[in-house]
């Protein structure tokens, strides 16, 4: 502003048209500057976030006495994959995957069902107690599992699934997150859909199957991606309910990995650390859009 | 359509009505079913228990509010409380924070191509699970043979005990979850700015606003609520802290990286006192719910509404 | 119109479904429940039962493979397994763990099946009778012994050779281990980081116990109700083995896989069981390129000194088919059975609990030369704590230790800490 207020009172048009380019340039050069200023940090940063995931792939394909040489190798000497045979080798590195799989779609299915269900009740129909049971429902999020993990170790027991997939998948199968998202969603879908199915003679059920869940793509997928990731991830649950190491999903397999101090090396460790975010990283991938979007839509709602 | 709808219900009011509320409690009854058996007669029975001693092997015994009694001249959870609430704010403080400015950050870069990657970047440690994090870090930072400690150590920077000694242990710890969790808000932050309408900056530069002006005046104010919500999350999740100290301390040195919810764990499951852990667990909840609605009641008054 | 009605019903049939599929897994065969570390996998442990499962040929073993962090935990893991409602029969489990099990009712007494099967004496003729007096607890025995496991100083012979160093003899002081130890510890490259070390010792019990048996005290007295923190000897060793990290810095300071720092010959000397020879052999290390040692004494006499533990299988008490179980436990101290662990191939592998097993060929030949010492130690140290509070005792031994070994505590204060704090839980039992 301050080069607009130095121009004379009576343009002359060449210094009019310098005066533009210069605005311009400057501009650009603002624009640079700005770029470079506040990127470099910003790509340092992500730096950080990176080098530990580059340190453990090649730290993955090292032989033991690359470990202790200093300096570390940042690039492995060799591709060796030794160390991922070994992992499957040491622990039954294959099962700890499909016991998370299975847990995984188990819950993150039955999630999409029960909370699209929920939410299109909550938003869409009447019956007595909706409000205080919907209320109850937002409550119970501010409440840590801490508090119940006693009693549900007890219930889960009395079920017969302890030391069974099912105590990870019964208890997530339902949401109140969830519901809260998809009634949200449902919300905001307009009476005239329902109403003209409804004059075509069509139930609640076909309402929800045909009318509702057909446009409830995004804030499902939303809610998939969400489950999938706080289930894969989850580690506090089995650890208290899976005992033995046929049980284990991943992050619980890890642990017994490592556990077994003599056997494991470090190579065969990073290897197996590898194997677990190779599923996450391309799932990330996939669904990086989706995720983002997820993310925003929470994190607005809860605003 | 109210008119519609009044047709639908004179005709038969009494069944729609009925079988409404018929098909509404059959949406919601896995939800509710689920929500009684693991949640709410769980919640009640775990308040109930935490006024007993048991320990699964014989039978509970009432002691009325000893265990809480108790709670508050145990040194060691009282140690796990304070080192929690440490925990919690620093934790807190440093993933909302540089979150928040990351999220500017990234937002005012005008080349889309950096934007992309760095929020890429920034975002990816949060999908990896805890433990791998905690694997991986307990690997790249042990004391004398250690990746980091190496570079540091050309650098001309002295060896540093990351988990060894009681201070470094903790830092590590919360610097670890900043690693894993900062994405998280800034990518909240960046929902949040994305939200902010793009006539206010025109207005603004009109108006003759610099950058810090603008950054101040209209960024911050109206990047409050998702302040605010990102400090809720933060915290609620921060207080229940316990696999990264799990996986890579398991509470030490001595009691210095000791959580609350690992104390509970090792009383639950480990001595088998059900009871006592159980009032861990009520003390708790009682501080996350304190937090959270203090929060909300002070929100009110710096959150900027629209 | 509506199709609730379907759903409810097709909602029914589901948990019909599901509730009958659960009670058709119930078993028509007698099936035995096992607990075990789960250090090795099923098929290893599946060789230990070859015969029995012929003999009986209504059985099948439900296995119930534990994870094995610590011997607290694994026990802690064995009674909730058994809580949430796992039919458990027979176990594996160490004599850490043997008072903890008797006290809280999970293990039978074996005595009555002993006293009632003369097939059993043969076994106990030819176990080493401290095995067997190491699993008993108030005069019952509750496991019968399988492998046991003592701590020695293991060298890496290259790496001596490399620093110029002779093997080291059976008699040296703290002074000879200490010239080793800074002998060895080279930063070959120069860049002020140290690329071999010459010793490694955590701050755990394990870890610790030889230095004091060594030093002629321990953690505790003999029969575990009055901890030794506090003796002089006691200190002076923990005292030794700290200034190495932080006076002579011949022990890298932090956490360190030192196995496999000992293969790779970045480790001078290291602390390590009869087991531990087994774990070397994976890693490509034979038997003839390391060597084992006793723990060093301050005058620098021979002291046969450490401290050992044993493991065992033992019968519960929820178990439905007791007889069988005991055949099963029988079974495992068979000979043939107790053999798995020579070769080195079984994960585990300690030392076999049957003496006529000791001088076995094909142990000599996957054992380095002076593994016999393992056996003076078993003669002469300290069995490793069995007492009830066995895991409230390590976890104050640990939460002090640490901080010794992070040197933001003394060993004289550390050792007062835990004195004290011992003395209450003790006190308290």
């Amino acid at each position: 502003m301050s080069f607009a207020s130095s121009i004379p009172s009576k343009p002359n048009p060449i210094l009019l048209w310098s005066a533009a380019l210069l605005a311009k340039l400057r501009d650009k050069w603002q624009t640079y500057l700005v770029n470079a200023l506040i990127g470099t940090p910003l790509i340092a940063g992500a730096l950080i976030m990176f080098l530990p995931l580059v340190w453990s792939v090649s730290f993955s394909f090292g032989q033991p006495h690359e470990f202790f040489k200093l300096p570390p190798p940042v690039i492995p000497s060799a591709i060796r994959l030794d160390n991922y045979e070994s992992v499957f080798q040491r622990v039954d590195f294959a099962r700890f995957f499909l016991n998370s799989v299975a847990v995984t779609a188990c819950v993150t299915i039955a999630q999409l069902i029960t909370c699209s269900m929920a939410g299109y009740a909550f938003a869409r129909l009447r019956f007595p107690g909706k409000r205080l049971i919907f209320i109850l429902f937002l409550a119970s999020m501010m409440v840590p599992q801490h508090v119940t993990l006693i009693p549900v170790f007890i219930i889960i027991r009395g079920m017969g699934l302890y030391n069974n997939l099912g105590a990870l998948i019964v208890p997530y199968a339902t949401s109140v997150f969830g519901t809260f998202l998809l009634k949200q969603f449902f919300e905001t879908i307009p009476n005239e859909l329902e109403d003209a199915a409804k004059i075509d003679g069509a139930g609640f059920l076909q309402i929800y199957r045909l009318v509702m869940l057909p446009l409830a793509g995004p804030p499902l997928a939303t809610l998939a991606i969400l489950t999938f990731n706080s289930s894969w991830n989850n580690f506090f649950w089995p650890l208290i309910f899976i005992n033995s190491a046929e049980k284990m999903t991943l992050p619980l397999g890890m642990i017994y990995l490592r556990g077994q101090d003599g056997v494991t090396n470090t190579g065969v460790l990073m290897a197996a650390i590898v194997l677990n975010l190779i599923p996450v990283l391309v799932f990330f991938m996939i669904f990086q859009r989706k995720l983002v979007e997820g993310v925003t839509l929470t994190g607005l709602k809860g605003a | 359509m109210s008119a519609l709808r009044l047709r639908l219900a004179s005709r038969n009011w009494n069944s729609l009505v009925i079988r409404e509320a018929i098909a509404g409690y059959f949406f919601i009854l896995p939800t509710l079913l689920s929500f009684l058996v693991f949640f709410l007669i769980p919640t009640i029975s775990g308040f109930g228990m935490s006024f007993f001693e048991w320990d699964f092997f014989s039978e509970p015994e009432y002691v009325g509010a000893e265990n809480f009694v108790e709670l508050f001249s145990d040194k060691l959870f009282l140690r796990t409380l304070r080192n929690t609430a440490i925990f919690a704010v620093s934790a807190t403080s440093l993933n909302v924070g540089l979150g928040m400015f990351i999220a500017i950050g990234i937002n005012s870069i005008k080349w889309r191509w950096l934007k992309a990657f760095l929020r890429t970047s920034y975002f990816i440690p949060v999908v990896i699970s805890t433990v791998v994090v905690a694997l991986l870090f307990g690997f790249l930072l042990q004391e004398s043979t250690g990746v980091v400690n190496y570079y540091f150590s050309r650098l001309g920077i002295d060896r540093i005990p990351w988990l060894t000694s009681s201070t470094w242990a903790f830092r590590s710890i919360v610097l670890i979850d900043v690693w894993k969790h900062v994405g998280f808000f800034t990518l909240i932050f960046l929902a949040g700015l994305q939200g902010i309408p793009s006539e206010l900056y025109e207005a603004a530069v009109v108006d003759g606003a610099g950058r810090l002006v603008r950054l101040t005046r209209i960024t911050i104010p109206l990047l409050t609520p998702s302040l605010f919500f990102a400090l809720i999350i933060a915290l609620i999740g921060a207080f229940q802290v316990f696999e990264s100290m799990y996986v890579l301390t398991n509470g030490g040195p001595g009691d210095a990286t000791r959580t609350v919810v690992m104390l509970l764990y090792r009383e639950a499951f480990g001595s088998f006192n059900m009871g006592y852990a159980a009032s861990m667990a009520v003390v708790l909840f009682v501080i996350i719910l304190a937090l959270t609605v203090s929060q909300i009641w002070i929100g009110d008054r710096w959150v900027f509404y629209r | 119109m509506f199709k609730i009605r379907k759903a409810v019903g097709a909602l029914i049939v589901v948990l019909l479904l599901l509730g009958t599929g659960a009670i058709a897994l119930g078993q028509d065969q007698v099936t035995l429940g096992f607990v075990y570390g789960s250090f090795a996998p099923q098929e290893k442990w599946e060789l230990y039962f070859e015969g029995f499962l012929e003999e009986n040929p209504g059985v099948t073993i439900n296995y119930i493979p534990v994870p094995l962090d610590s011997w607290g935990d694994y026990t802690q893991k064995i009674v909730t397994t058994m809580l949430g409602g796992e039919q458990v029969d027979v176990i594996w489990n160490a004599i850490e763990a043997v008072p903890m099990m008797a006290e809280r009712g999970v293990l039978m007494s074996l005595d009555s099946f002993i006293d009632g099967d003369p097939e059993i004496q043969e076994f106990l003729d030819d176990a080493h009778p401290k095995l067997l007096e190491g699993l008993r607890w108030k005069d019952q025995q509750y496991l019968l012994p399988f492998a046991w496991n003592t701590t020695l100083i293991y060298y890496n012979k290259a790496v001596l050779e490399a620093a110029g160093l002779p093997e080291p003899p059976p008699d040296w002081s703290w002074d000879d281990f200490l010239e080793y130890a800074q002998t060895i510890t080279q930063d070959t490259d120069g860049d002020g980081n140290n690329d071999v070390w010459g010793f490694h010792s955590a701050s755990w019990l394990w870890h610790l116990g030889p230095w004091a048996v060594a030093n002629g005290s321990f953690f505790l007295n003999e029969d575990f109700t009055e901890p030794w923190y506090t003796k002089p000897e006691t200190i002076e060793a923990f005292q030794f083995v700290r200034d190495m990290i932080w006076e002579h810095e011949v022990i890298p300071a932090g956490s360190f896989n030192f196995r496999e720092a000992f293969v790779a010959g970045t480790l001078g000397m290291m602390i390590d069981s009869p087991a531990g020879r087994q774990r070397l052999i994976p890693a490509g290390m034979s038997a003839d390129e390391y060597d084992v040692n006793f723990f060093p004494s301050k005058s620098g006499e021979t002291v046969m000194g450490s401290q050992w533990g044993t493991d065992g299988y033992g019968i519960t008490q929820d178990t439905a088919h007791p007889e069988l179980a005991w055949e099963m436990v029988k079974h495992l101290m068979s000979t043939d059975v107790m053999s798995h662990l020579l070769s080195g191939e079984f994960a585990s592998a300690s030392a076999p609990a049957r003496r006529s097993l000791a001088s076995d060929p094909v142990l000599v030949a996957a054992s380095p030369s002076n593994y016999s010492r393992f056996y003076d130690v078993l003669e002469g140290g300290r069995t490793v704590i069995n007492a009830p509070y066995f895991a409230e005792l390590a976890e104050i031994h640990d939460r002090y230790m640490s901080l010794v070994w992070s040197n933001e505590m003394s060993v004289e204060e550390a050792a007062a800490n835990i004195q004290s704090e011992m003395e209450a839980v003790i006190a308290d039992a």
